[in-house]
Parts: C-alpha cells; sequence; structure tokens
C-alpha cells in the first residue's frame, strides 16, 4: 500500500526539475497587446 | 500564449510601471502581484503538470490562470485561492476538450511531454477520475486542507477524505500494474 509519506516525496521529487516557462512581464504583456488591439 | 524569451518579454521596471497605472499608482498592490507570481508559478505548474500530464499544457493553464488573475485585480479579494480555483477549472476544461478525460490524458501523456522523472507515476495518476487525481495532488504536493480542497473543488467537504482514501488505493494498484508492464 502506497502511504501518504511515500506519496508526497514521489510527487515532489517527479516534478521538482519542472521550471516555469513565462515570465509575469509575458502575462501582463499579452494583455496590453490584446487590449491595444482594440479587444476590449 | 507567449513564453519567456518571446517577443512578449518586456523589462522589470517597465512592468512595475503599467502595474501602477493599472491599480491606481499603488505600489503594494504590484509588489503583491508580483509576489503572488513568485510564491506560486512554480508549485502550480508543477501541480498542473501532474493533473494534466503534460508539461506544455500545465504551463499554457497557469499563464492563462495568471492573466485572468491580473485582469480582474483589484476587484478579487483574495488572489491566492482565486488563482488555484482558476488552475484547476483550466485543467478541468482542459481534459474536457477531447471527447473523454481518459482519452485526453491519453494523448497528453505522450512520453515526450511527460517529464523524465518517475513517468511512471505520470501514467498511474492519469488512471485516476480528476476528482481523486486533483485531491491527491491538493493534499499530498500543495499540502491543502480537506476543507481548502472542498473549497477549490467546489464539492462537499465530506467528499474529499473519500476521494484520497480511493484515490490513494487506486494509485497504489495503478503503479503496480504499471512499474510491472515496465518492466517486462
Amino acid at each position: 500500500m502506497l502511504t501518504e509519506t511515500q506519496l508526497s516525496e514521489r510527487l515532489h521529487a517527479a516534478t521538482e526539475q519542472i521550471d516555469v516557462e513565462f515570465s509575469i512581464e509575458d502575462v501582463i504583456g499579452e494583455d496590453l497587446d490584446f487590449r491595444a488591439a482594440g479587444n476590449r | 500564449m507567449a513564453r519567456l524569451g518571446g517577443c512578449m518579454k518586456r523589462g522589470a521596471e517597465f512592468v512595475d510601471e503599467l502595474m501602477m497605472l493599472r491599480n491606481g499608482d499603488s505600489t503594494a498592490s504590484a509588489d503583491v502581484f508580483r509576489a503572488l507570481y513568485e510564491r506560486e508559478a512554480a508549485r502550480q505548474v508543477r501541480s498542473a503538470t501532474l493533473l494534466l500530464g503534460s508539461r506544455a499544457a500545465a504551463q499554457d493553464v497557469v499563464h492563462d490562470a495568471f492573466a485572468a488573475v491580473w485582469r480582474r485585480w483589484g476587484s478579487i479579494a483574495d488572489p491566492g485561492p482565486y488563482l488555484q480555483r482558476t488552475v484547476l477549472n483550466g485543467c478541468r476544461d482542459q481534459l474536457r476538450r477531447s471527447r473523454t478525460a481518459r482519452r485526453a490524458m491519453a494523448r497528453l501523456s505522450q512520453r515526450d511531454e511527460i517529464p523524465a522523472v518517475d513517468p511512471a507515476l505520470y501514467d498511474a495518476l492519469a488512471r485516476l477520475r480528476f476528482e481523486h487525481r486533483a485531491a491527491l495532488v491538493l493534499r499530498f504536493y500543495l499540502q491543502l486542507s480537506e476543507a481548502e480542497i472542498a473549497q477549490h473543488l467546489g464539492c462537499r467537504r465530506g467528499s474529499v477524505g473519500p476521494w484520497i482514501r480511493r484515490g490513494l488505493q487506486q494509485l497504489a494498484v495503478a503503479l503496480d500494474e504499471v512499474e510491472e508492464h515496465d518492466a517486462h
């Protein structure tokens, strides 16, 4: 049986090498370009 | 969506100015949005990857969730829970867009999308119902309480405990099957 501790450790180990591929600048910049295009 | 390094990339000072304009010249508000990104972006992308079995789809869902928070910034009382719910709804929508969640997971769980570390775990998670998978990830990856999980998933609190217990049992069985299959 998989224990809660084992699952928690495995979930963290399986994802620790995943990085965020967008920046806060991307999030805000896209919204600005959307608005600039007239899609308000 | 635009990714880091794309044509949308802008300087941090420019963004700070825009955030202050957007939020009534409130430096504190801009700082809060930036702090939310710094605190949540990685853990939301990682938990969404566990839910979707795809790094690329997770990046899209979390990016769009931050954009939704940004568009409503100033009118959201508690941005953290709002972001969490938006990510979960985005994951659910991503899976619903295909004919069935199981087929979507099979499509999304291509080996090139799954991180190299512990692909068996991703395969096993993909076999669970979304509610069971989400309950496990929210409880044992994000360390949320059952009450918080119920709030984010929009269900009764009494449903969460059974989902976690059933999810753990089914995940253990699925892991055995996947690992036995991979061994042959």
